[in-house]
């Protein structure tokens, strides 16, 4: 959970995303190595004919490898609040899925509204179209973030 | 481009959840489940020793004065079991849940959710565990599984159906602890504070990242055993019966390639504290961090390559024997670099002994009796002598209960001010050190005559030349199971109030874990602190 | 944060190291292996003693350093808590790899050599062997069978129910007495083979060294060669079910004419026994030798009165397999009836094939009083005849 805030002449941006410490291919070393141990234990195993552990070992590589890749996809998840002239974009990835809005400062009314996630998210409004930021922020980074806006949106 | 990071007040209280039966049956925070899995353990440690002092007291005369063969077999097994994967397995998945995410500066674990369903699995598995015996009272079934926990193929194949009630608690303790290790091994790689890198780690994480690991690539062969047995007992296969072309060893095989490595599943999470431990009441920098880790990961690669040493009487071949011996024998050197790293920790330190510490000086001193006594059990020819005798039943209590279980009430005490806010009794604390390290000694001491003396274990009655050594073993091991109590009402009451704790707690604490208030918040580290000195 | 007082700590310690060399260098063998009588036992004591010695060394050693330090570095001494983390500069190195050099000695010179030696001899069971003994486990008994001269017989415990229950007193060598020794001449290496017919056994004389397992379907062997006459016991030392703790191993050692003798006497009863199959018997004979057999054989499990032990082990009394009919018109086994329950056993359960180990007369006496005896009033009975004549 960490944001960054860039300035540059007449532009501000932050950018909220998952603190992650495993690289990819630290990922991969750490998949390829636990593989290559249970591959050695359960062929070992057949071989004596005990094949019913090949199966077990598959399912739980399976689900180490849907675990890691579950954490993959949400470290590629990123909010970026980019706020350059009169316009204010919003660039979100969730999961692979990205989105961005655009408002202009004039119109855009922000307010913080509990949606579906058990604390308040950021609501960006302005002529009956909507987004909400926040979900990469810990709450306090949020409150932060949001009197930020505001008060940048305000002057 | 200049670039800012909000440090933010870690403090704030956020705590929208839900409260009741709900907030604990939906949580996914990292702390209340791990304070799920401790109140579990603990529950579950004093089924699994109600049960065994019933044995002890069945023992404590020869002749069969409580109960039947059949029932004394049930005891033994369920014991075991329920000792080792509902109260020790648990306890350590306890501490990692409560303190892994304070350690490392995460905010929680990686995958929320599966821990959640990694701690709700436990109960249900601990259930068809011992619903057996409840089953049995209404006329169901012969009671629980009455093999011993090692479920030997032909016995467990010819047993009721308190076997098919284990190997799906087994199947679904197991589906447990691989969620339990998924999870631990992404937070520990994936949710470091910027920083800290894999060497920086705390001693304790380490161990649990080896622990995660063997245990990945343990279980499958658990599984796979279990539901072999399942299909020689109900569909006809012939794995482990020698006239169908199968071999009853594959068994012994298949399970100690599991339950050798357990054992250090159960104990690098504990070897892991004792660093911390020792480095906090000696007021000085932990001795051969790197070290330890090496030795970790050395004695999770040798336990791998050593699980014959539990059946050399079975009729191995010769060169198996001496690979075995031998092998086994190297475990004593990753060992010994752990034993140098503690005793050259408290070497010129400031010590002082409160509680965690006593319990972290009786682990070191027992658990190298259990150490010694492992490498002579190494040895085929004196291992003849020793082995299925109570002997062996000694030299592992040494090792669960001294080192497994003592090492968990280092962690209990060290941790209980942090997670609680309040310090518990320092005296109260004491007293229940010293009750259990000498009823400890009492009840296990003479075991280890008994089994030289020649008295195998799992038997309900025994001659009358080891008498006098089972009446002594039995007095300690009520005194042991009674003293546990103060265990029991020393957390009650410090869970309840008592003198409020400092954030550090202890004078010489170092660490993560101690910047946080005590109790921390609900929500911690959701700014991640950035690591900057070595640990 | 009160300092402890470190003498209690220090006599703990003093204690346990106590207990502990208690274990090596009293000769008494209440603290030790009981009195070894085979060249593997004496092996073994000899390597466990010396085993004992070092790791008590190896123990007080390494805990005095580390009480020692208990004792000078406390805080209430008011020392200064030194930083050091680890080794630094080839003098440190020295010191920190010493001790792995001195327990790699230990682990590989000191304990391997001796150990390696042992445990070649232990396993060269066929060298100048003079004779095999072939120990079957069963539950809850041993058969042993001498190849050499054809006899074979099966040794129960014959400690009476009453002394386990607590209503009679208890015998010198209670739980560890037989009906049947196996007898064994003095100085002759003896090759043991081990199998079982149901689950895994293991077969266990403490003061012979000797502890090998007995499993289904496959053949292990040790061997033994005793050089004193005694009498010699030990039990199952792998749980093996309900009566694990009563199946007890008792060797009677002999001088060589002894056991010549022991082996005429045995020959003549099995001539006797086998020329009881082929004469006709009384009802009233078969129900006395069946009581007496199926108190041995069968009372372990379906009890003395029938009853069984359900669901695990069934009752007799009233069993509808047992009240079923004895034979098929022509004579034949009937599938899963009462004599082939008995000869054949069932699969998957406790019940063994009684065939592989009972004489024609037990097993007709056997078959004779369960269907007349706790109130299975059939009436019939089976000769041994008969019975030879099924096998």
């Amino acid at each position: 959970m960490a944001i960054t805030k860039t300035e540059a002449a007449g532009a501000q941006e932050w950018t909220a995303r998952p603190n992650c410490s495993l690289t990819p291919t630290a990922r991969r070393n750490l998949v390829c190595g636990i593989l290559a141990a249970s591959l050695l234990v359960s062929g070992g195993f057949l071989l004596a004919g005990a094949w019913l552990v090949l199966p077990f070992a598959g399912l739980e590589l399976a689900a180490l490898y849907i675990a890691l890749r579950a954490l993959d996809r949400a470290d590629s998840s990123s909010e970026t609040i980019r706020l350059e002239g009169d316009r204010l974009t919003v660039t979100t990835r969730f999961l692979g899925d990205a989105r961005q809005y655009s408002f202009s400062t004039a119109w855009a009314r922000v307010s913080l509204e509990a949606g579906d996630a058990p604390d308040p998210l950021i609501c960006i409004r302005s002529h009956g179209r909507s987004c909400q930021v926040g979900r990469l922020m810990t709450p306090p980074q949020r409150q932060q973030f949001y009197s930020d806006l505001s008060r940048r949106l305000r002057s | 481009m200049n670039t800012a990071t909000h440090t933010l007040d870690p403090h704030a209280g956020h705590a929208h959840h839900p409260t009741g039966v709900l907030r604990w049956l939906t949580t996914t925070n990292h702390k209340d489940i791990g304070t799920m899995y401790l109140t579990f353990s603990l529950l579950m440690f004093f089924l699994g020793g109600a049960m065994i002092l019933a044995v002890r007291a069945e023992l404590f005369q020869p002749g069969l004065q409580l109960m039947k063969p059949e029932f004394f077999n049930q005891l033994i097994g369920v014991h075991a079991l329920v000792m080792i994967f509902a109260a020790l397995m648990p306890a350590a998945t306890g501490f990692a849940n409560w303190m892994i995410p304070l350690m490392i500066g995460a905010p929680d674990m990686a995958l929320p959710r599966l821990n959640n369903w990694g701690f709700w699995l436990l109960p249900p598995a601990a259930l068809l565990l011992t619903m057996p015996f409840i089953l049995a009272i209404f006329g169901i079934g012969d009671g629980a599984v009455a093999t011993g926990w090692t479920l030997y193929a032909p016995l467990s194949v010819q047993g009721g159906i308190g076997v098919d009630f284990a190997i799906f608690s087994i199947h679904i303790l197991g589906i447990s602890s691989i969620m339990g290790s998924i999870n631990i091994i992404a937070t520990l790689l994936n949710m470091r504070a910027p920083g800290m890198t894999l060497m920086k780690m705390p001693l304790f994480c380490w161990g649990w990242l080896v622990t995660a690991v063997l245990l990945i690539i343990t279980l499958p062969v658990l599984a796979g055993g279990v539901t072999m047995l399942l299909t020689d007992r109900h569909f006809g296969t012939h794995f482990f019966n020698a006239a169908g072309g199968g071999d009853p060893i594959l068994f012994q095989h298949l399970f100690w390639f599991f339950g050798h490595p357990e054992v250090y599943i159960l104990l690098l999470p504990v070897w892991g504290l004792m660093p911390h431990v020792l480095s906090t009441f000696t007021r000085k920098p932990i001795y051969g961090h790197t070290a330890q880790v090496y030795g970790f990961i050395a004695i999770g690669v040798l336990g791998l390559i050593v699980w014959a040493h539990h059946f050399m009487t079975a009729g191995l071949p010769v060169p198996a024997l001496l690979y075995f011996m031998y092998s086994t024998m190297a475990i004593s050197l990753p060992l010994a670099v752990l034993f140098f790293c503690w005793i050259a920790t408290m070497w010129r330190g400031a010590m002082s002994f409160e509680t965690p510490m006593l319990f972290a000086i009786g682990f070191i001193v027992l658990f190298g009796i259990a150490g010694l006594t492992g490498l002579v059990l190494a040895d085929v020819a004196a291992d003849a002598q020793y082995h299925h005798s109570y002997f062996v039943v000694a030299h592992f209590h040494y090792a669960l209960f001294a080192g497994g279980i003592m090492g968990v009430m280092t962690g209990v005490y060290y941790w209980l001010p942090k997670w609680t806010g309040h310090m518990y009794s320092e005296k109260l604390g004491k007293l229940h050190f010293w009750l259990t390290v000498i009823s400890f000694n009492f009840t296990f001491m003479p075991q280890f005559f008994l089994g030289l003396a020649g008295m195998p274990r799992r038997i309900p009655d025994y001659a009358l030349q080891f008498t006098e050594f089972n009446a002594i073993s039995t007095v300690g091991a009520f005194v042991l199971g009674l003293s546990q109590l103060l265990f029991a009402w020393n957390i009650w009451r410090c869970v309840k109030g008592g003198d409020k704790a400092t954030d550090k707690v202890w004078e010489g604490s170092n660490g993560l874990e101690w910047e946080l208030s005590s109790p921390p918040p609900y929500h911690s580290w959701d700014t991640q602190p950035v690591i900057k000195s070595t640990p | 944060m009160t300092p402890l007082n470190p003498r209690p700590l220090g006599r703990l310690f003093a204690g346990l190291s106590l207990l502990l060399a208690a274990g090596t260098a009293l000769a008494d063998y209440t603290w030790n292996f009981p009195t070894p009588v085979t060249p593997i036992a004496r092996d073994t004591l000899h390597i466990h003693n010396e085993f004992m010695v070092i790791i008590t060394v190896l123990f007080v050693v390494v805990f005095s350093i580390m009480v020692y330090s208990m004792i000078k570095h406390r805080k209430s001494t008011g020392v200064e808590p030194a930083t050091f983390t680890g080794p630094t500069g080839a003098f440190q190195w020295f010191w920190v790899l010493v001790p792995f050099g001195i327990l790699l000695f230990i682990d590989f010179v000191l304990m391997g050599i001796p150990a390696f030696h042992a445990v070649i001899e232990m396993e060269d069971t066929r060298t100048k062997a003079d004779m095999v003994l072939k120990v079957t486990g069963l539950q809850w008994k041993w058969q042993y069978e001498y190849p050499d001269s054809g006899i074979k017989f099966i040794s129960t415990m014959s400690t009476p129910r009453e002394q386990i229950e607590g209503k009679a007193a208890k015998g010198e060598n209670y739980l560890l007495e037989v009906d049947n020794e196996v007898v064994l001449p003095v100085g002759k290496k003896v090759r043991v083979l081990l199998t079982s017919t149901d689950v895994i056994h293991t077969w266990w004389v403490p003061q012979f060294g000797v502890k090998r397992d007995a499993i289904p379907g496959f053949l292990r062997e040790t061997w033994v060669r005793i050089e004193e006459p005694g009498v010699y016991r030990g039990q199952c030392a792998e749980l093996c079910g309900k009566d694990h703790g009563f199946m007890p191993v008792v060797v009677r050692a002999v001088p060589e004419a002894e056991y010549v003798a022991w082996v005429d006497k045995k020959k003549t009863e099995m001539a006797a026994a086998a020329a009881g199959s082929d004469r006709a018997w009384t009802k009233d004979e078969l129900m006395a030798a069946g009581k007496a057999a199926y108190e041995k054989n069968c009372a372990a499990c379906h009890q003395a009165e029938g009853q069984g032990l359900p669901p695990a082990f069934p009752a007799l009394a009233g069993s509808k397999i047992v009240t079923g009919p004895l034979l098929s018109p022509e004579g034949k086994l009937i599938p899963d009836s009462h004599v082939d329950r008995v000869l054949n056993g069932k699969t998957g359960t406790a019940m063994q094939a009684f065939k592989a180990t009972l004489s024609d007369a037990d097993l007709a006496a056997i078959i004779t009083y369960e269907r007349n005896a706790f109130g299975n009033n059939k009436g019939d009975m089976i000769q041994p005849a008969q019975i030879k004549a099924l096998r």
